[in-house]
Formats: structure tokens, C-alpha cells, sequence
């Protein structure tokens, strides 16, 4: 049978790919396709009419304030949470590969609250906050106000939850990252005379880049899109003060029952978040180099 | 007790039940949003809101959680009114099934929210909370079934069984003579037997209890004044019409005989 006919390719495809593909068809490309459709209707989630608009909603999802500070709010939240989501998974995983006892119980410890899904980590943590810290406020004498109760504090809990749920996912790999630097290079660093911490830096973390890219990538793609620890740890609670873009989105489209406009502020926020995905993909792997 | 009240400070609470009794204490509701709306009633001024903010001010400030109202969860304020460490409780019926969990003693009952406002003090806020519609864009049998289902539901004692014991309602049809089997819903029937009730409000918009929620959660948290959640009050209804007005209302009766 000839190997290189376009009918050949297509069967293979299709024998290997076919499912997933037809999936994903489904599941993703079909929505998104339907949605933009529905950002030119005035729908309201319910009713059988849907009035074609054109381009008011996009107009609308500009003006409107509350969407854009949420959007704010997001961009900030993010930047907390990917530095330190960073900076922590990097430093277990150094950890973790430097062989002190029991570094392979530690990497599955690390990994599990990100087993857990965020409705129910964000639920144990509001148990947390609203009832074991102010607890503790109460029987030390202070204050039994929930770090939940004010809106520097929720933000400040999200961030810190967001952190505990994805540093041990992260720290994975960064491990991958460490073990991939050969041992070699490492040596003949501090043969040559660096400190050991020049040697992290100089040698060792540009080696990793790869590994970088993919965690902010993936750090900064969940972060801009988080709605189940939000919804479920703060429910965007204190008076609206830590309502993230993807809460405004689907409480715009589907409490409010905006459909048109909300599914408008839905594309708005994808392009966003492609764009700076994409981007910092890019540039971070222009940049890649090899021992 | 030092602090017999207790508040929720979920915006459906504050604002889809403590502020709508605004609205449904008014003789005639559509017409109050509407001087909202056109500027000839100021709301900072209305004797039914002043009144009954007056009563969520005691309310606040005997509030069990009064140093931290917006920390309060909402189980812990249940149960302790089950165990009889608070009073009162500003809630519903609803609040049964979470309740009942702390076994608390039978003493419990709805009472209406005490106010300066004549005669609303022996009247309880309620009414239907949902409602059946049949759909007359499907086939006619199907239309047949759905009567039929609804007439078993309300005049079959199996229906009336499911209604009353399996899902714990009040039922709202006065040939269901099962008793209630919980005593805040018994509590409900007996104000709704004798017809002391205030109805509820249907036609706030979607976004109602979201927004203004979040008015009031500030109120609650003393980040503004009366005046100021007055104000933000107005300015919410500037932008929104009441969906009265978008679907119109049926209250002739006769388009919905009995079934």
C-alpha cells in the first residue's frame, strides 16, 4: 500500500485522531462557533426568540464598567498568583530533587491538593478562614472577622489558594525541568569556579527555560480564567468586591439573563487570554537554548 | 441573651427577601418603582422603607455576629437558634430542613417582621414561590397530559402526599387538608388559613437581588450610611424597568379557570 497518498494520511488520522478530533468538534469548536453567533442576538438565556443586534452587544461589553474592573481585578490577581505560584513550585521542586529522605512521599504530598478540584479546595478553605482562623481570632483575643469579610482580604485568600493548588502541579514540572539538566554541565560549572548559586542561575534555570514556559503558560491561562475557587471560596463576596472576569461573564449571561452580552464579554476575555498565552509562548521560546 | 438576632449577609436574603417586603409592603408596587424610577418618590423619605430599615437596625445591632455581620455562616446562625442561644432569625420557612438537623425543641414558629408600619405586623410576606406554566406551543395530548399530571399533583391523595410530606411544602390549594409537617411550615399555614399575608413581588428584574445586594452587604458592613444605600437603590432602578411592564401581568382570574 503507498505510504504517501493523501487517502493513506486522512485513514491514519482519522484510525488514531479521529475520536478526540470529533470530540473536540463537539465539544469545543461548536459552542465557540455557536456563541459567536449568539454575541449578534439580544437572547436572554430562555426565550424562544432571538432578535438579531449585530454588534450592540460588543458595544455594550465596552461600556461596561463592572466587566472591565472585574478584568482588572483578574489581571491583578494573576500576576500575584503566577509569581508566587512560580517561585514556590520552583523551590520545591529543588526540594525535591536534592535528595533529602522521603523526596518521593513529598512530591506526591505536594501534588494532592491539586487532586482535589477547586469547588472543594475552595470550600475546605472557606471552613478555614471563616471558621478555624476566626476561631483562633476569638480565643487569642482579637479580631473574629473573617479574612473573607473584607475585600483586600478575599483577594488576598484567592490569591493564597490559588497558590496552594497549583504549586504542586507545577512543582512537577520543574522536577522534569531539574532531572532534564545533565548532571555534567552542573559539574564542569563549578569546576570552573561558580558559586553554587551562580551555577543555579547562570546554568542551570536558562537550561530550564522550556520548563518556565510551559508553567507560566499554563499558570497564567488558569489564573485568568479561574470561576470554581472564586465561586466557591468568596462567591464574589464582600459586596462584589472580588467578582473575577469568567464570574462576571457567566453571571452576566446567565443570572442576569444578558445572554448576548455575556457570551460578548466571554470572546473578549478569550482573545485577551489568547493573546497574552500566545505571546508569552513566543517569546519565551524564541529564547530557548541548548547545553 | 446579650444578642438575640440573628442576620444572614447572603445577598438573596438581604435583598431578595428583607428588601423585597419594601416593595410588597407598598398597596401597589408596580406604581412605587415607577416614582422610584421618575424621581416623585424618594425613597430616603418612604415610611415602609424607613420603617422597616429601622427594624434591621435593632436587628443589626443585637445581631450575634455584630462585630463581624458579613463573617456570619449562615449553618452556625441556625443552629444556634435551634439550641435557643439566639432568638430570632431573619429567614423563612426554607430554613427548616437545616434546622431540624440540630434537633431543635417544637418551639419554633414564623413570626412577621415587626415594624412601625399599621397593620403589617400581624401579616407574614409569602406566597407561591414557584409555578407551574404549561407550554401551549406543544401538541395538544401533551397539553392534556400536563392537565392531567397538575389535577392528580392537587386533588389525588398520593399528589397531595408528595406534595405536603415528601417535599415538606405548604401547599397553596385549599382542599389539601393534610397537616404541615414542620412547624415553621405549619406556622406559614396558619397565617395564610386566616389570609394574613403579604404577597410577593414577581416582576424585579434578574439582576435584582445581585445588585442591590451588594447595596445592602455595604449597609450591613456600615460602609455607607441609609441615605447612601437609598441612593444606590435609586440609581439601580434609573437603568432598569420592572419586567411588569416588559410582559405584562395577568391578574384577571378568569384566564385561568380551575383545572
Amino acid at each position: 500500500m503507498k505510504q504517501n497518498t493523501l487517502s493513506y494520511k486522512v485513514k491514519q488520522y482519522l484510525m488514531f485522531g479521529g475520536v478526540g478530533t470529533a470530540l473536540f468538534l463537539c465539544v469545543v469548536i461548536a459552542p465557540f462557533l455557536y456563541g459567536l453567533y449568539l454575541t449578534l442576538t439580544s437572547w436572554d438565556g430562555v426565550s424562544r426568540a432571538k432578535p438579531f443586534v449585530g454588534l450592540q452587544n460588543f458595544a455594550a461589553a465596552f461600556n461596561d464598567t463592572t466587566y472591565w474592573q472585574a478584568m482588572g481585578r483578574t489581571l491583578i490577581y494573576s500576576v500575584f498568583a503566577v509569581i508566587l505560584i512560580n517561585i514556590v513550585a520552583f523551590a520545591l521542586a529543588y526540594l525535591v530533587t536534592s535528595g533529602v529522605k522521603g523526596q518521593n512521599f513529598f512530591r506526591a504530598g505536594f501534588f494532592v491538593p491539586n487532586l482535589i478540584g477547586g469547588i472543594v479546595l475552595g470550600y475546605v478553605w472557606q471552613f478555614v478562614f471563616n471558621r478555624a482562623f476566626v476561631a483562633i481570632g476569638k480565643a487569642i483575643g482579637g479580631s473574629s472577622v473573617s479574612l473573607l469579610a473584607t475585600p483586600n482580604g478575599a483577594m488576598f485568600a484567592l490569591i493564597l489558594v490559588s497558590v496552594w493548588q497549583y504549586a504542586g502541579y507545577m512543582m512537577l514540572i520543574y522536577v522534569a525541568g531539574f532531572m532534564s539538566v545533565s548532571k555534567d554541565v552542573q559539574e564542569a560549572s563549578l569546576i570552573d569556579g561558580c558559586t553554587p548559586a551562580q551555577a543555579m542561575k547562570n546554568v542551570t534555570i536558562p537550561l530550564m527555560r522550556s520548563s518556565f514556559v510551559q508553567c507560566i503558560f499554563l499558570s497564567i491561562t488558569r489564573c485568568f480564567v479561574v470561576y470554581d475557587v472564586n465561586l466557591s471560596l468568596t462567591k464574589g463576596e464582600p459586596f462584589g468586591s472580588s467578582v473575577m472576569a469568567a464570574m462576571h461573564v457567566y453571571n452576566q449571561a446567565f443570572t442576569y439573563r444578558n445572554f448576548g452580552l455575556g457570551q460578548a464579554e466571554a470572546v473578549i476575555l478569550f482573545l485577551v487570554c489568547a493573546i497574552v498565552g500566545v505571546t508569552q509562548v513566543l517569546v519565551g521560546k524564541r529564547g530557548e537554548v541548548e547545553a | 441573651m446579650a444578642t438575640p438576632c440573628g442576620l444572614q449577609k447572603e445577598d438573596w436574603s438581604l435583598a431578595a427577601h428583607f428588601f423585597a417586603s419594601v416593595y410588597e409592603m407598598h398597596d401597589d408596587p408596580d406604581a412605587f418603582i415607577a416614582g422610584i424610577k421618575d424621581g416623585s418618590v424618594k425613597l430616603a423619605d418612604d415610611d415602609v422603607f424607613n420603617a422597616l430599615m429601622d427594624t434591621f437596625d435593632v436587628m443589626k445591632a443585637n445581631n450575634w455576629m455584630k462585630d463581624a455581620p458579613l463573617s456570619a455562616v449562615r449553618e452556625d446562625t441556625e443552629m444556634y437558634l435551634a439550641l435557643g442561644e439566639i432568638a430570632f432569625k431573619y429567614g423563612g420557612n426554607w430554613d427548616w430542613s437545616d434546622i431540624k438537623e440540630f434537633e431543635p425543641d417544637a418551639n419554633l414558629g414564623m413570626m412577621p417582621i415587626p415594624s412601625a408600619l399599621e397593620g403589617y405586623n400581624e401579616k407574614l410576606v409569602g406566597g407561591g414561590s414557584k409555578y407551574f406554566f404549561i407550554d401551549n406551543s406543544v401538541s395538544a395530548e401533551q397539553q392534556e397530559a400536563a392537565k392531567q399530571f397538575l389535577n392528580w399533583l392537587v386533588y389525588d391523595e398520593a399528589g397531595q402526599d408528595f406534595l405536603v410530606n415528601t417535599c415538606a411544602l405548604v401547599p397553596a390549594f385549599s382542599n389539601i387538608t393534610l397537616p404541615v409537617s414542620d412547624p415553621l411550615g405549619a406556622s406559614v399555614k396558619s397565617f395564610a388559613d386566616t389570609g394574613a399575608m403579604v404577597g410577593n413581588y414577581n416582576y424585579l428584574p434578574d439582576d435584582h437581588y445581585a445588585k442591590i445586594g451588594i447595596s445592602f452587604q455595604k449597609y450591613l458592613g456600615d460602609q455607607i450610611d441609609r441615605a447612601g444605600f437609598a441612593d444606590e437603590v435609586t440609581a439601580y432602578w434609573a437603568t432598569r424597568v420592572s419586567l411588569q411592564l416588559q410582559i405584562g401581568r395577568y391578574s384577571d382570574e378568569t384566564k385561568y379557570p380551575e383545572l
